[in-house]
């Protein structure tokens, strides 16, 4: 009788490839699923992984019935170094608070796109290394207001509101609660070349319509042959649309229930067509914001003026040293005059931070209240969004010396000096225009189509109607409801 | 048992075999080897047949794991509703009919295959050209061209782009200020396109003359002579005998060029993007579709872009082989 014997498995190749398809695609496929559950609401337990992380400590000092020591995460995008002077600002301000709070900053990517890729990467983990408080501008506020990412903070901004500038208020609300503290508020400056609008006899005031803006530039551009008004390029920059969009108060890409309106709402028609008239009227050095050619042209003297966010206060002397008293700041023409370049930029405090009420103090000591609305304009030149503080700064300004670490070099082109010691007077008058667009939760998405179609226009090779009724179409088939995302 | 030449063979081999006798009359003649179903009469150890397995075990688990997996899930997001974290809502074939319908879409893809053919047909025929050349006996010093055709390959993509920029200003660039004129280069979006070709035949160069270089040295010399000898020219030697040598280097060439140009980022949107955006449609590659749907929180149409780009890919590199083949028979 033969020995029967057990058979061993011998694996053969493709049973090993097999086993090895399924065990590594069923890893990949759990290590990749969603977490569909609904968010929790706790904060992460963890910290924060960082692409850069800096930490300023406290003062060290005996505690003496101080609040318990607490790290606060501050994300922002770009890189932390610039970060280290404000918050050395803050606890030079507010001594008795950087005794127990230390500021961690972290930084979310180069710009604030590649950081709200991160957050949604972290919502999709539950909040996983959300920080306490973060830095948004608010086109973003729409979307990560209503994913239950900012905390309410209506109850906590009520001491603060009536020292708020309308426009402020604005920038930090969405819906009827407030949800974020306002840092600065993008109003619309004029910056022009006083010695070249006195050359062509032109006084930024008078100009009022349409009408006037291009009479001004066709009589600046024969009296300064090689100098134009404004510039403006065949592929206008992003912000271009926001400023003028958010000049009305009757107008949005969709109505709330997700119907577009660009096709029929007579203000993208506007837009349209005012961009077309300004490129082709020839009063524009046609040339684009932040192109190659941009920088070079300003200091040259090819741009006579910019129609502008109030951020191009500080770019300006940098751009071109040597013109410095040359400039001046004025409002917009008076038919755009009203809006914002997108909105503003605010500080939200996370609904998964442990530590919402010291992110909160760190955030109402820096923006809400004069000193530190003082120290933080001190620190980036950004104006003061509080009445008190525009105040102080107001009686600051005739007064003011060159901080003692700073260069010489550096201090003759400081703002107070480049456009003289009355330049932020402009720029609070501007802050009392400020609207803010209607902003939903795809407006990057609405913009980049828009300014598609707007550069057909403006080279021709489409006509008002099929542009605009191309971006209604495209918006529809790409983005379907602008409100859901 | 079994022929004994076959197993002193495998004896000297020093593969370790269990031989079991088979009391069978269909055994009569044959070998172990050779019997169908004598499943268990030799076995190589079973070490040796796991050590190549092992080998391979960590990159192919890098790849389920980090490739095939996540493409796998990014083929099912294709048919979904997704921002990125939240609910996934499936519906159907309506992100690629969204993609399909859009007039970004074909844009960007004429653009992507405007760099490919444009770029493709001068920097090959050059980079061939500079190989015959150097691989000739017309050249001296060849130590000296060869790391400086390749220079440029070594610059890292976005400082070749910024170089370009520069150069290519339209007020202030190098080349305008040479000629004295001011053509604009880079606003006007159809020279902007040129001068993305310029840039990738520029950095491209390099690379594939080495390719074709090495092709050019694998060729046997004794094929070259005997033509020479029986009297044919150089254009003759080259025409006739070099390049159909040299068609499977060319098939590789082509085939990865239009892999990588057709997944082209870098270079049209440094160059003609502004403030960090994204280049402007008509000079944008496609990839731009996927990254601008990713970050506006788009994930299922990012990954329906992605999926047809492949699809797409794919057929041009089947119609390359196919053309190449033929080429070969004929």
């Amino acid at each position: 009788m033969a020995i029967q014997r057990k058979k061993r498995y011998q694996m053969t190749r493709r049973d090993f490839l097999r086993m090895s398809a399924i065990g590594a695609g069923a890893a990949a496929l759990a290590a990749c699923a969603p977490n569909v559950a609904a968010l929790p609401t706790q904060a992460p337990t963890t910290a924060p992984a960082a692409t850069e992380v800096q930490t300023v400590a406290a003062t060290a000092v005996p505690a003496t019935a101080a609040p318990q020591a607490t790290t606060i995460t501050w994300e922002s995008w770009g890189g932390t170094d610039r970060f280290a002077p404000l918050i050395q600002a803050w606890a030079k301000t507010f001594p008795d608070t950087a005794k127990w709070l230390s500021i961690k900053v972290i930084s979310g990517g180069q710009n604030d796109v590649e950081m709200y890729k991160q957050f949604r990467t972290a919502l999709s983990a539950g909040g996983e290394g959300l920080p306490d408080f973060f830095e948004s501008n608010v086109d973003a506020v729409p979307e990560f207001a209503t994913r239950g990412l900012m905390a309410d903070l209506s109850d906590k901004m009520k001491p603060y509101l009536a020292d708020l500038i309308p426009g402020a208020l604005k920038v930090a609300s969405f819906g009827d609660k407030v949800v974020a503290v306002p840092t600065q508020v993008k109003s619309k400056v004029w910056y022009y070349r006083k010695d070249l609008f006195q050359a062509a006899g032109i006084d930024p005031a008078q100009i009022k319509t349409m009408d006037d803006l291009i009479a001004a530039g066709t009589t600046f551009h024969a009296k300064n042959a090689d100098s134009f008004l404004i510039n403006l390029g065949p592929q206008p920059i992003h912000y271009w649309y926001g400023e003028i969009l958010s000049t009305w108060d009757d107008v949005r890409f969709a109505d709330p229930s997700g119907q577009w309106q660009v096709k029929d709402n007579p203000r993208f028609a506007t837009l349209l067509d005012l961009t077309k008239k300004i490129y082709d009227s020839g009063i524009a050095f046609k040339t684009d914001d932040w192109s190659t050619d941009w920088q070079p042209a300003i200091a040259a003297g090819k741009v006579g003026s910019f129609l502008i966010g109030s951020w191009m206060t500080s770019f300006i002397p940098q751009f071109a040293p040597d013109q410095k008293g040359n400039w001046g700041l004025a409002l917009w023409p008076e038919f755009i005059r009203d809006g914002s370049e997108a909105g503003g930029a605010v500080v939200a405090v996370s609904k998964f931070s442990k530590n919402m009420d010291a992110a909160f103090e760190f955030a109402s000591e820096f923006w809400l209240k004069p000193e530190g609305s003082l120290a933080w304009w001190q620190a980036t030149g950004t104006a003061p969004l509080i009445k008190s503080g525009q105040d102080a700064l107001r009686k600051l300004l005739p007064t003011m010396q060159k901080p003692a670490d700073m260069k010489d070099s550096d201090w003759a082109v400081a703002p107070v000096n480049y456009y003289g010691k009355d330049f932020m007077g402009p720029i609070f008058d501007s802050m009392q225009h400020v609207k803010v667009f209607p902003y939903d939760m795809s407006y990057a998405a609405e913009l980049t189509i828009l300014s598609q179609h707007t550069e057909a226009y403006l080279a021709g090779k489409e006509t008002l109607a099929q542009a605009l009724g191309g971006a209604q179409a495209d918006m529809q088939s790409q983005i379907g409801n602008p409100y859901k995302i | 048992m079994p022929n004994t030449g076959l197993a002193e063979r495998i004896r000297r081999a020093g593969i370790r075999m269990r031989i079991k006798p088979v009391a069978d009359s269909a055994w009569l003649g044959r070998t172990a080897l050779e019997h169908p179903y004598h499943a268990g009469a030799i076995h190589k150890s079973w070490r040796n047949s796991l050590v190549p397995y092992l080998f391979v075990a960590p990159f192919l688990l890098f790849f389920l794991t980090l490739f095939l997996g996540p493409a796998v899930y990014s083929l099912y997001l294709s048919f979904c509703r997704y921002a990125g974290y939240g609910s996934i809502e499936w519906v159907g074939w309506q992100n690629y009919l969204a993609i399909w319908q859009y007039p970004v879409f074909w844009t960007e893809i004429r653009n992507v295959l405007f760099y490919w053919i444009a770029h493709a047909v001068p920097m090959m025929a050059l980079a061939f050209g500079l190989a015959v050349l150097v691989n000739s006996t017309l050249v001296k010093y060849k130590n000296l061209f060869k790391p400086l055709i390749f220079t440029p390959q070594i610059v890292a993509t976005v400082a070749a782009a910024l170089i370009f920029k520069n150069f290519f200003g339209t007020q202030y660039g190098i080349l305008n200020r040479v000629l004295g004129v001011e053509i604009p280069w880079l606003s006007d979006l159809n020279l902007a396109r040129w001068v993305v070709v310029a840039l990738l035949v520029w950095r491209g160069l390099g690379y594939w003359f080495v390719i074709f270089l090495a092709g050019l040295t694998s060729i046997n010399p004794e094929i070259l002579e005997a033509a020479m000898v029986d009297g044919a020219t150089s254009w003759q030697r080259l025409v006739y005998q070099t390049i159909p040598l040299m068609r499977n280097s060319f098939l590789f060439a082509f085939v990865v060029d239009g892999v990588v140009t057709l997944r082209l980022f870098a270079e049209p949107n440094v160059l003609v993007g502004k403030a960090g955006a994204l280049a402007s449609v008509e000079a944008a590659p496609i990839l731009n579709m996927v990254i601008e749907n990713i970050q506006t929180a788009r994930f299922g149409l990012a990954a329906a872009t992605g999926w047809t780009l492949f699809l797409l890919i794919a057929i041009l590199s089947w119609l390359q082989f196919r053309l190449f083949q033929q080429r070969g028979e004929s």
